[in-house]
């Protein structure tokens, strides 16, 4: 299902994750992939581990709020970030 | 048939054991970890190959849970291992030189997999009071280096598998193993040890085992360092740092057990450990010394430097 800005969004329970230095290394752990975030990726990750279910919509003004960047390139990015890391299935979005 | 049961102490565990197992230090009778017996085995679940290689022959794996594992040696030795308890060996052997080698490496570092340690291919040192382990590939000269180490009268702590004690809550130790280094005859030589107080192992061709003369380490270590040696190469001697977050990566390459073990949440348990580690414990790579004058000179400078 393609993602919009009111899709809400949670962590998958299988994963544990750590910042070392500036990225946050991931894991599923029952699939077995690893994962390194560079640091907006970590902020996102952080974002949706603080507060457990966030629309893409919310996201984005928190990323607006804490880094420059053009609201449209950021919706972009964001997007295909996403996009990503539903496709790795470690995020799942909610109905 | 009368069992003699033999007590020992390896890697901070009392053993109790129906077959002796020479390169441990025998103790007193009294209460045991870990059981070592021997015994029919009753069909395991199906046997996997690993990439687990010793004396020419290729481990293979099974398990149900954690709790009980199976490693097969076919056709010298099997063993069953179960719930960091008890090892049951399957064999005809009766060579003590075989059973040891055999029991004490994969099939001990499987007991201290179920009992929660982090493990490391690589061997370890104890400086002053900081523990030092050296990961690399095998023919990196891991053992080598130890055994430059010990001849300068510094406390060997591993040799082939490091036992590290993780927790959230204090500084990760290093558990001595027991005491022997194993080398291969061209370092005996280059770096002039006395042959005589060697005896050859079973484990390859010219390859010796140093055990009687050399300086153990009884207490678990702070761990303060691990290197990996790298071949030799134009930059020798230059020392480089593992960013932070790659780390735990590094360290899983060097898991020595089999690598069907790390699924779900005993994988869960050994990122976090690594995790642990990575936030507290520097990983440098440095090639390996190129020859055994430069050997000696970096074991001078770490003695003094660390």
């Amino acid at each position: 299902m393609a993602i919009t800005s009111d899709t809400k969004i949670q962590l998958v329970p299988n994963q544990s994750s750590s910042v070392l230095g500036k990225e946050t290394v991931l894991l599923n752990y029952e699939l077995g992939n690893y994962y390194e975030l560079n640091e907006v990726g970590g902020f996102i990750w952080s974002l949706l581990q603080s507060q457990p279910v966030m629309s893409v919509g919310e996201i984005q003004t928190r990323i607006l709020d804490e880094f420059d960047v053009e609201p449209t390139v950021c919706h972009d990015e964001l997007m295909l970030f996403l996009d990503n890391l539903l496709r790795e299935k470690l995020i799942e979005t909610i109905a | 048939m009368e069992l003699t049961t033999y007590y020992y102490t390896a890697y901070g565990l009392t053993l109790g054991s129906e077959i002796s197992l020479p390169p441990l230090k025998e103790i007193g009778p009294g209460p045991v970890d870990v059981f070592i017996r021997r015994g029919k085995l009753a069909l395991s679940p199906p046997l996997q190959p690993t990439k687990i290689y010793r004396a020419g022959l290729q481990a293979q794996f099974a398990q149900n849970g954690t709790e009980e594992l199976w490693l097969s040696w076919a056709p010298l030795l099997s063993f069953k291992i179960v719930k960091g308890q008890e090892i049951i060996i399957d064999t005809v052997q009766t060579d003590e030189d075989i059973l040891s080698l055999f029991t004490l490496s994969e099939a001990i570092g499987l007991i201290l997999f179920q009992r929660g340690y982090f493990l490391l291919h690589g061997s370890a040192i104890q400086l002053q009071d900081k523990g030092v382990v050296f990961l690399g590939e095998p023919g990196a000269g891991k053992s080598t280096t130890v055994a430059a180490f010990a001849q300068k009268g510094v406390g060997v702590l591993s040799d082939d598998m490091v036992c590290i004690r993780v927790s959230k809550t204090e500084p990760p130790v290093v558990l001595p193993a027991f005491p022997q280094i194993k080398i291969w005859e061209n370092s005996v030589h280059g770096l002039q040890l006395e042959k005589s107080e060697m005896s050859l192992v079973r484990e390859g061709v010219n390859k010796f085992s140093w055990h009687e003369s050399i300086s153990f380490s009884e207490k678990p270590v702070p761990l303060k360092q691990i290197f990996v040696l790298t071949a030799p190469n134009e930059l020798a001697g230059t020392i480089v740092q593992v960013p932070q977050h790659q780390i735990p990566i590094e360290l899983l390459s060097y898991f020595p057990l089999a690598d069907s073990l790390l699924q779900g949440k005993p994988l869960k348990d050994y990122f976090e450990k690594s995790i642990t580690l990575a936030q507290t414990i520097p990983l440098v790579k440095m090639s390996r010394p190129a020859n055994f004058a430069k050997l000696h000179e970096f074991v001078d400078h770490l003695k003094m430097s660390l």
